[in-house]
């Protein structure tokens, strides 16, 4: 009965969305106040609708209900409340269901917080939000229904895949898609424009918190993301160059060009037609990536002709949507010109260069992620592009990048040579180098190459981040939200750059069998083997060895590895243990039995890796400090925008 | 369906026991360092997406004792990743060797780079000739032309 | 031409490749055999099924023979026994088994209990020959003609449909 209600509740939902994409477009086009009115209560009425669909499947996974397909293939009564509950959205036609649950939740918050912006707008952008749920819910209720029934049920569920059954996995997918969801507003808001064809600063000034929000949260995904891998797959590794990892980071990577052109956008009115590529692309990129994941096309071309129905919709709501929305621009950009100039050395340049590097990255990213896919496809046989291509690749665009980050900072808006910064910049970049061999010589005894640079670059835009605020602070004026941001956001930068070049460069890795008793040494720490026990979870039997790890002969830590085997799936898994700290992490992860009572061994000491989560987090508060700017929340525009402009962010542009 | 769910569960979380390769390290510290060079660039086939140090699948631990041996009989890198290709096809390299259909993938992001910059050039000339009749303030909208 | 336009057309360019990639009957293999057209690795292994003796490659050459890697750990080989057999009865080729990294007994055990279709038994405990035959997994088959040249691999089960339809013509085309 729940499940048929939850069916019932995304049918309904599909109609208001029908009836929200359809008053929201031809509402302002045929002037109908009453057809733009009546979009506001099919939006909350979707929002119910689906929120009562998604409450009936989580409902259905606690109350173990394996009469649904989706339950029964994912799901196990031994399973604990919590990952049943997660569960929910661990497989293709639930997360599907959830993307549009928080589609509807987007579109609510836009309905809500956009009273001061034109009602006819406001019915654009809401319709064409429409039309993007019908398209989920028709590909949902089509090809991929939660809802799904066994007939006969079964008595239990197969399980959730043990690799699944992990709290940093549970939130790592809700947080992407709502930051992948979310750049469906700023997508939207491109189409409202194009539709409208007026493209103004203000425009920009109201795509620029949501643009900001969804990026925090896509920011926030990835950090889970990896630092997931990191700790559970059991070998270290945070980032593979996998396709699907991939796939997440060409959005977030066009949605940091975004938020960069926005400000060019909102400050000077310039890059409008550019703005509005980048909107589209982010957000054209957010859905290859829900649907590739999803339908497996990148594992293999196989997965995806498997199933030719879904392959074929899907499709055919991408042609929908992007070409749609390409379509608009040919016939939209060559209108948006503007006459503003600047100079060789502005702000506008160096968010130029920011913008144009950040889209070779991603060209490079995609590339490599498609061309084994293009090769099949075309016949020439198969390949494999993996880390190896991948490392050195990307650092082309994204070592010119972070270099330029500093610089830029120092930057007036329009005009200006870098002359009176000039002290600023030479100053900022020696102490950096003279923190970076401090580092490097000091505490690393360092002689590669990559290492320094990295290490420099990151000090570098760390300590420039801080000359601004700083500088505000000393002369006690008021540092706006959306400065605090940027700075921090930058620092964050930073700080994953130092904690990802010092541990790549400087990381110790050793495999090795131990008997009890027996250590191994990696630099000045020893690992010690004492022994394994045997120990029973809820839904699994394993082994649990014990290590002792000591610094330079003192205790430092004990790291508890494990080796599961989930007793419905069948399945061993290694269970890393990790010793964190501000330095370091260490980490051990246990093998087989090699014979008479010896286990194969990992184990790792990874410096600052501990700063690739931190820096990320800073990042992501960054973002959320910088949707707090008042100027995105002031009700009369005009008015007070020269007083803004006195006072606020232009401070940065006007300083001289 | 259930196959493209899981397909895609493998692809995001490729599961299975991992890592370790308990085999001593080799006596002589450059060839360890080719061997671990190499199976870092070698693709576990019967895993989604690892290489071959990464896992204990059966298949990479035979392919690590093929690398192991062939290194200590002092073959040389290219020696080894031909014998692989001779055997398993182009796919078991995860990083794509330089032939003339994959030369495109290798230039790709130096053609890029140099595009950008071309790009990058004609809009800075372009917006600096702009400057002198641009009288707008900043945060202002520059009249449109 | 309008240079807004070039994103649309990349966009086009994009939804023909992911079209033509629909179109395309699903290939089976994941990893085209780089060893098709190629004389097959020549091994010399123990025999399974007589304590002492050794299977040699040679020794098959001038008939047409399927080699088919297998083990007992495999759980898809119980599949695809049942093909096997029907395919040594057919007598079109000899079926000739190389047992992969597995236990001699066990695989003993498996051929009295199963019926056996080989005409030899190679055991590859190692997994040695199975690297030169670019194996991965198991079970994995080969169709070797007279001149030991391999014309045709299988990754996984060999169904009678599949026997029939690509490796019976195969060997017929070119036997006639």
């Amino acid at each position: 009965m729940i499940p048929e209600i939850g069916q019932y509740a995304m049918i309904l939902a599909l109609l208001l969305a029908a009836s929200q994409a359809f008053f929201g477009i031809a509402g302002p086009w045929k002037g109908q106040q009453r057809w733009m009115a009546a979009v506001y209560p099919a939006v909350a009425g979707q929002f119910v609708l689906l929120a009562l669909a998604f409450g009936c499947l989580i409902w259905s996974f606690v109350h173990n209900d394996f009469s649904v397909r989706m339950v029964a293939g994912h799901s196990n009564s031994a399973l604990p409340v919590y990952y049943r509950v997660a569960a929910a959205w661990g497989n293709h036609e639930g997360s599907l269901l959830f993307w549009v649950f928080v589609l509807s939740i987007w579109t609510l918050a836009v309905a809500s917080f956009s009273n001061t912006l034109p009602k006819a707008f406001v019915a654009r952008v809401l319709g064409v939000l429409g039309i993007i749920s019908v398209g989920f819910l028709l590909f949902s209720l089509a090809t991929s229904n939660p809802f799904e029934r066994l007939q006969p049920g079964l008595p239990d569920g197969v399980d959730l895949n043990p690799v699944l059954q992990d709290f940093g996995l549970t939130i790592h997918p809700p947080m992407l898609y709502v930051g992948y969801v979310g750049f469906s507003v700023a997508f939207a808001f491109a189409c409202a424009a194009m539709l409208e064809g007026k493209l103004d600063q203000v425009w920009a000034r109201w795509t620029r918190p949501w643009t900001t929000v969804a990026w925090m949260f896509l920011t926030t995904g990835i950090a889970l993301g990896s630092w997931w891998a990191y700790y559970e797959l059991g070998w270290g590794g945070y980032w593979a160059w996998d396709p699907v990892e991939n796939s997440i980071l060409m959005p977030w990577l066009l949605g940091t060009a975004l938020i960069h052109s926005l400000a060019v956008t909102d400050k000077r009115g310039l890059f409008k037609s550019w703005t509005l590529l980048l909107a589209i692309m982010a957000f054209s990129f957010c859905l290859l990536a829900t649907f590739m994941v999803r339908s497996g096309v990148l594992v293999s071309v196989h997965s995806f002709a498997a199933d030719p129905a879904r392959g074929i919709f899907i499709l055919a709501f991408l042609v929908l949507t992007i070409g749609g929305a390409l379509t608009l621009y040919v016939w939209r950009a060559p209108m948006l010109r503007s006459s503003a100039g600047f100079d060789l050395v502005s702000r506008e340049s160096f968010l130029l260069f920011n913008n144009i590097l950040l889209v070779i990255a991603t060209a490079v990213v995609f590339g490599g992620t498609m061309a084994p896919f293009f090769a099949d496809v075309l016949g020439l046989g198969t390949m494999s592009v993996g880390a190896p291509y991948f490392n050195p690749t990307f650092m082309l665009p994204v070592l010119p990048l972070l270099a330029l980050v500093s610089v830029g900072t120092f930057s007036r808006w329009k005009r200006g040579a870098l002359g009176e910064s000039r002290t600023r910049i030479l100053g900022s970049l020696a102490l950096a180098v003279v923190l970076g061999l401090a580092l490097i010589v000091g505490i690393y005894g360092d002689r590669s190459l990559l290492g320094p640079i990295g290490v420099v670059l990151a000090l570098w835009i760390v300590v420039t981040s801080l000359v601004d605020p700083l500088d505000r602070l000393r002369r006690g004026i008021t540092i706006p939200a959306s400065v605090l941001g940027m700075t921090l956001a930058h620092i964050g930068l930073g700080v994953v750059t130092l904690g990802i070049t010092t541990m790549e460069t400087r990381m110790i890795e050793r495999d090795v069998a131990l008997a009890p008793g027996q250590q191994i040494e990696l630099g000045r720490y020893a690992f010690r083997f004492e022994g394994v026990e045997d120990v029973d979870g809820p839904n699994y039997a394993a082994t649990r060895a014990r290590v002792v790890v000591t610094h330079d002969g003192k205790p430092e830590t004990v790291l508890f590895p494990e080796r599961r085997n989930y007793l419905v799936q069948q399945q061993a898994l290694a269970e890393a243990s990790l010793g964190v700290g501000w330095k370091r992490d260490l980490l051990a992860t246990l093998g087989e039995e090699v014979g008479k009572g010896a286990w194969s061994f990992r184990f790792q000491v990874r410096p600052l890796m501990r700063y690739v989560w931190f820096g990320a987090a800073l990042m992501s508060l960054g973002g959320f400090l910088a949707t707090l700017d008042r100027r995105y929340r002031r009700r009369k525009e005009a008015a007070d925008e020269r007083a803004a402009a006195i006072s606020g962010e232009s401070l940065q542009g006007g300083r001289a | 369906m259930r196959f493209i769910a899981a397909l895609a569960v493998m692809a995001l979380y490729s599961a299975g026991a991992h890592a370790i390769d308990p085999a001593p390290p080799l006596a002589d510290p450059l060839q360890q360092q080719r061997y671990l060079e190499l199976i870092h660039e070698l693709r576990c086939l019967k895993c989604q997406g690892e290489t071959v140090a990464d896992t204990q699948a059966m298949f990479a631990a035979d392919i690590r004792r093929q690398v192991r041996e062939m290194v200590q009989a002092g073959k040389s890198n290219t020696e080894v990743q031909e014998y692989m290709v001779d055997r398993y096809g182009e796919v078991i390299l995860l990083k794509p060797r330089w032939s003339l259909a994959n030369a495109w993938l290798w230039l790709a992001p130096g053609v890029f780079l140099l595009g950008g910059a071309g790009i990058a050039w004609r809009i800075l000339r372009q917006r600096r000739a702009l400057l002198a009749g641009d009288t707008s303030e900043v945060g202002e909208e520059p009249g449109r032309s | 031409m309008n240079r807004f336009a070039l994103p649309l057309l990349a966009f086009a360019l994009l939804v023909v490749v992911f079209g033509v990639s629909l179109k395309r009957a699903p290939e089976k293999q994941f990893v085209k055999s780089a060893l098709i057209g190629k004389l097959a690795p020549e091994f010399s292994l123990p025999d399974l099924l007589t304590e002492g003796a050794t299977v040699k490659s040679a020794t098959f050459k001038g008939h047409w023979y399927l080699l088919n890697v297998w083990g007992t750990w495999c759980v898809e080989c119980r599949a695809e026994h049942q093909t096997l057999l029907d395919i040594q009865q057919g007598g079109k080729v000899a079926v000739v088994g190389l047992n992969y990294k597995d236990d001699d007994t066990a695989a003993r055990q498996w051929l009295t209990e199963l019926g056996n279709p080989y005409t030899a038994v190679a055991v590859d405990r190692e997994g040695r020959a199975a690297i030169d035959y670019g194996v991965y997994g198991a079970p994995e088959s080969f169709l070797v003609n007279p001149q030991g040249v391999i014309v045709h691999k299988v990754v996984g089960v060999i169904t009678p449909d599949s026997w029939r339809s690509t490796m019976l013509p195969l060997i017929d085309g070119v036997s006639k």
